[in-house]
């Protein structure tokens, strides 16, 4: 961002963003409502797992369990413990945190694809062991909340200035990242660890950090989203999905931006809107497809695509490969 | 059920995850690519016999060729014309293309086979051998048997054919093996079709004696991973070693805690091993013999 015009730019266009979302709940029907609800959402997914993905460099490939964990506390607070929806909300967000410190300080000691298998594998293991405490959390079968009280357009409304609020959040938290010694601390363990820590950064702390604010946040999107469901069971909120769409959109966006992660979702939102939505028994197929694509055509996302050509993206990877055979 | 018997059980289940595992490490090894398609390799080759002998009543045994070969092909394919343009491509890189083509074939699989668990069970399967106060299924035996064979298959054909020799020099040096006339792309095709070859093997073992499903990969997949990580990555033994120790612990710890938490002594396991011996408990540091 360099020269006062392009700041003054990127504020106006970020005002005219915030004026536009906060006015389409009272513009749009409810069905157009329900989808940017879960834009949102899944903006916030890209916007969160961009902190230790994209600033830190660790791709985590189990962020639905804190997803779910969220989604778990708001649903156990609520239903067995007869706690209000806001209390529970907050315990999500601290529950998730707390466990990807526990989990973090040993995981997050392993590089590259270590962390990320590991925390594949620990995304399956979390969604067994909840499968499994049935006194708890029900088992399979699930758990219903109650439903948010008032007429239907308030509780549509209600659940979009919630994710909103909760992805606002999120980007305010990156761009002070971003702006911040922490933030530049933690670029510089993406960039060389061995370094960082030479040069005095406790890297333990700085990475721990990164991965519970990111974990924190889908706690709290998990959280809401079980009580606008208001019915959840461990297959939907411990989905593996939910941590290869975070790291789709980011990647389609681009790593470690502050709005790439925004954008990359929107070009998701709207391909699968219009895409393969009406194919839904291929979703799965078509993510993979599409990652497949990314790595391939766009190895550092659209934005940087565009800005050299798509076809200078195509070229460097040919290139990349001429360079291998032979 | 006395602690014998549950050792004999792990160990005959460990010489399978073996077989697993030994697929998953040479990929890693030589290429340094995490293959996250492994367990979808391994369920589609369970599949095969699966079909063969729902179809056309082929004795499951005797489609372990041809799973082989049909994987052999297919991994052969997907490194030559898929991976092989990103092997220099940072690590992460590799990973999401493998993770997009486990999406890919779970989905298909899942579409066209459906969620229904599967079992291809020879009429044949019922017996048991008696030895000592033990009961073991004569079928578990000749699994065991067979995942040893084709453990020691591949220590054969990574020490004695050309074949081998050429994907080892690769692994230890790519310049040098490119001078000495290796053909590099078509050696890693070969490494990744053996690798997958071997799963299909694995999963045809797996259809025999347990049910399979489509989404019976990703639990293999980290099974693999960790039993790569306790034998040391890169090595034959270690890799079986691991799957021997893995299936006795699995089913001692199956019998403690429950089967549903099964995953989660692996998973124990897997990060104890990685923050106290990274290496593996046998660790060497490249593929060696």
């Amino acid at each position: 961002m360099g020269g006062r015009r392009q700041r003054a730019l990127a504020v106006a266009a970020a005002v005219l963003c915030l004026a536009l979302a906060l006015a389409a709940p009272f513009v749009v029907g409810r069905y157009t409502l329900r989808f940017l609800t879960s834009t949102l959402m899944f903006a916030g997914f890209a916007v969160s797992w961009n902190i230790l993905g994209g600033l830190t460099g660790y791709f985590s490939f189990g962020h639905s369990v804190f997803f779910g964990i969220g989604a778990y506390a708001v649903a156990i607070g609520m239903v067995k413990a007869g706690l209000p929806f806001w209390v529970s909300l907050v315990a999500s967000g601290l529950a998730a945190a707390l466990f990807a410190v526990a989990i973090g300080l040993p995981v997050l000691r392993l590089r590259g694809h270590y962390f990320a298998l590991v925390t594949l594998g620990i995304g399956e293991v979390v969604r067994g062991v909840v499968s499994n405490l049935t006194k708890l959390t029900g088992g399979g079968g699930g758990l219903s909340l109650p439903i948010f009280p008032g007429g239907v357009d308030t509780i549509y409304r209600a659940f979009y200035f919630m994710m909103l609020g909760t992805l606002l959040a999120s980007l305010l938290v990156v761009y002070g990242l971003l702006h911040s010694r922490i933030g530049y601390g933690l670029v510089a363990i993406r960039e060389d660890e061995d370094a960082a820590q030479m040069i005095g950064i406790s890297t333990t702390a700085h990475k721990v950090l990164a991965f519970a604010l990111s974990a924190m946040f889908f706690g709290v999107f998990g959280g809401i989203y079980a009580y606008w469901l208001t019915y959840i069971e461990p297959a939907d909120v411990f989905d593996i999905k939910i941590s290869v769409l975070s790291i789709i959109m980011t990647l389609l966006g681009g790593l470690g931006t502050l709005v790439g992660p925004l954008l990359g979702t929107i070009c998701f939102q709207l391909l699968s809107e219009f895409l393969w939505n009406r194919l839904l028994e291929f979703h799965t197929a078509f993510l993979g497809a599409l990652m497949i694509v990314i790595v391939l055509v766009f190895p550092r996302g659209f934005i940087d695509a565009a800005r050299g050509g798509v076809r200078g993206a195509f070229r460097r990877t040919v290139a990349n490969v001429r360079q291998f055979a032979e | 059920m006395t602690s014998l018997q549950l050792l004999v059980n792990g160990l005959l289940l460990g010489c399978l995850y073996a077989v697993i595992a030994v697929g998953f490490s040479l990929v890693w090894g030589v290429m340094n690519i995490i293959n996250v398609a492994h367990g979808a390799l391994l369920m589609v080759g369970a599949y095969i016999t699966f079909w063969l002998f729902h179809l056309w009543g082929v004795d499951p045994f005797a489609t372990i060729p041809v799973s082989m070969a049909g994987l052999f092909v297919l991994g052969y394919l997907l490194q030559r014309y898929l991976f092989n343009r990103l092997v220099r491509a940072p690590i992460f890189m590799t990973f999401i293309l493998t993770f997009g083509v486990a999406l890919i074939v779970e989905n298909l699989s899942l579409y066209w086979f459906t969620a229904e668990y599967r079992s291809a069970r020879p009429a044949y399967s019922s017996s048991v051998v008696h030895i000592g106060g033990l009961l073991v299924p004569t079928v578990r035996i000749a699994l065991a048997l067979i995942a040893v064979a084709l453990t020691s298959a591949l220590f054969v054909f990574m020490g004695r054919t050309r074949i081998g020799l050429a994907i080892r020099a690769t692994r230890m040096n790519l310049e040098s093996a490119k001078l000495m006339g290796v053909r590099i792309g078509s050696i890693y095709a070969i490494t990744f079709g053996v690798g997958a070859a071997l799963a299909g093997a694995a999963g045809s073992l797996m259809s025999i004696a347990y049910v399979i499903s489509p989404v019976m990969g990703p639990p293999y997949l980290l099974r693999a991973f960790t039993i790569c990580i306790l034998g040391g990555l890169g090595n034959i033994y270690g890799a079986l070693v691991g799957g021997l120790l893995f299936g006795v612990v699995e089913s001692f710890g199956g019998l403690w805690l429950g089967t549903g938490f099964q995953d989660v002594i692996g998973m124990a396991m897997l990060v104890l091993v990685l923050l106290v011996r990274p290496s593996g408990l046998m660790g060497k540091r490249f593929y060696e013999i």
